[in-house]
């Protein structure tokens, strides 16, 4: 499903933030990608939803080379992709309902389908009492809950998460690694990076990046 | 386009256009200044115009003879200007008729005649040109040719101010395209400025979008059609503001003697303008949120 050959990533100023990435995600999978702080975990993800271009190497997803496509392909891979931001990236002048609805509405779904997927999807990370909520009266686990909710409510095949519990204290953190794991057991592809390995489960696999490179990996790699 | 994508998107145009506030404002109220400008100019141009092409058809040469001529030079007169080759056909106005006819025009003042107690109009011919002989030149050169003639007092052909007219109408047109064309070229930056401020202000809901697989036609349509409703609203202003000062002052101008004689009679602009301005206005408008886009959303 998501295949990494040879990647490397160097940012201006010649700072290499990913060097000769190997990697092999299969369908259904749930991957832990583990680091310190700027060993390269959210470039990996960027890369994954074409935020940003390999400068060597190919990243391929569902069988397309994401730097290869074009604006609408890569339009058209992030709708079957969901992503949880690090900063929760919520619009702050909506309600929790339409922080949702805003996605259904620009993928095109019908009024009476938008309605059904929010309601829905509230219901799934226990929300549906604050849907009038903007996000300001949201504490932070909230805040990242309508961040998974939105990631969700188009349900994609594959969820990307970026420190989904970094900003929160450990009860939210458990909290929201429960809804993940909930989603990975319902078939969806998840891939989360985050600093803290305990979050891992022995049966997951885990890749760990140190300064770009992966140093560690759970299983053996299928790419060199 | 799809119908969905113009449905969202003019939502959202809207929606935008509320919350742009006083630099929407600026920019509908500069848009509609500056085809305000050319509306007055093209209005003013074009009524002349309908004028001063009434008067061309009108063209004649009138002959004053000296007073007291014999009727035998008279004939001779008008034997000599009807070999002209310029003169379609001639008149001869007698002094009586003359008054009598002078009279008729003073309607209702005659009797500001009644001191004089002589008739001061001399009497004369009316000629009746050949187009190829209305042009400025030929009708100056008829007429000083004519005036060399012996019994003849003085011709006028009364067209060099409304060749001056013709004048100060292309003068009027220029002018008005250009103060107009400029003042629209500035509108076009200040939509566009305006729209850049929306893009900014929305910039994470853009970002967010992008991030969420919205296709591009889909982010940037609604900031083309805030460009097309500024410019769209902008003329509309423009033409209603002309619409009622022109009805205004007719209203005025109907009090007026001359409007009662008939002698001056304007139009609005014609439907065919007045749709060319609310074109134009959206196309300004649309160029001025294309030139944002192209900037400011681009993969």
């Amino acid at each position: 499903m998501i295949q990494f050959f040879h990647v490397s990533k160097t940012y201006d100023g010649d700072i290499p933030a990913l060097i000769d990435i190997n990697l092999q995600v299969h369908k259904g999978e749930r991957v832990f990608i583990t680091g310190p702080s700027g060993a390269g975990k959210t470039t990996l993800l960027r890369l994954l939803y074409g935020d940003e271009a390999p400068t060597e190497g190919q990243v391929v997803v569902n069988g397309r080379n994401v730097a290869r496509s074009k604006e609408n392909q890569i339009s058209l891979l992030r709708r079957s992709m969901g992503i949880i931001f690090q900063d929760f990236r919520l619009l702050k002048d909506r309600s929790v309902y339409e922080n949702l609805a805003f996605v259904c509405r620009i993928l095109g779904c019908s009024k009476a389908e938008e309605r059904r997927r929010v309601a829905q999807t509230l219901a799934l990370v226990n929300l549906t009492s604050k849907a009038h909520l903007t996000p300001f009266r949201l504490s932070g686990g909230e805040q990242q809950r309508v961040a998974v909710a939105r990631a969700l409510v188009h349900d994609p095949a594959i969820l990307l998460a970026d420190e989904p519990t970094g900003n929160l204290d450990p009860e939210q953190a458990y909290e929201i690694m429960v809804l993940l794991n909930e989603i990975h057991l319902r078939g969806t592809t998840v891939l989360i990076a985050t600093h803290n390995p305990e979050m891992c489960q022995p049966e997951d696999c885990q890749i760990k990046l140190e300064k770009g490179r992966i140093v560690e990996e759970s299983r053996v790699p299928l790419y060199h | 386009m799809s119908p969905s994508i113009i449905r969202y998107s003019l939502a959202e145009a809207l929606r935008s256009l509320k919350r742009s506030g006083w630099g929407g404002l600026a920019s509908i109220g500069v848009i509609a200044a500056s085809f305000l400008i050319i509306g007055v100019f093209l209005l003013i141009s074009s009524n002349l115009s309908v004028l001063v092409s009434r008067w061309k058809e009108e063209v004649q040469v009138t002959v004053f003879l000296r007073d007291g001529l014999p009727s035998a030079q008279v004939a001779l007169l008008e034997e000599s200007l009807s070999k002209e080759p310029g003169v379609r056909s001639l008149s001869f106005i007698t002094k009586e008729q003359a008054l009598t006819d002078f009279k008729r025009d003073l309607k209702g003042q005659e009797g500001l005649l009644d001191g004089l107690g002589y008739n001061p109009l001399p009497s004369s011919f009316q000629l009746q040109l050949k187009e190829p002989y209305q042009s400025p030149e030929m009708l100056q050169d008829l007429a000083k040719r004519l005036k060399t003639w012996d019994g003849v007092e003085d011709v006028l052909y009364g067209q060099e101010w409304v060749e001056q007219l013709s004048l100060i109408i292309g003068v009027l047109k220029l002018a008005g395209m250009s103060l107009g064309g400029l003042l629209l070229l500035a509108s076009i930056l200040i939509v566009s400025n305006t729209i850049r401020l929306t893009i900014f202000s929305r910039a994470e809901e853009i970002d967010l979008m992008r991030l969420v697989g919205t296709s591009w036609a889909y982010i940037r349509t609604p900031f083309l059609f805030q460009g097309v409703l500024q410019g769209l609203i902008g003329a509309l202003v423009s033409l209603l503001i002309l619409f009622l000062s022109f009805r205004i002052i007719l209203w005025q101008v109907n009090l007026t003697p001359a409007a009662s004689y008939g002698l001056v009679e304007f139009h609005f602009l014609r439907i065919t303008q007045q749709f060319f301005t609310l074109v134009a206005g959206a196309l300004i408008g649309g160029g001025g949120g294309l030139l944002s886009i192209r900037r400011f959303l681009t993969a």
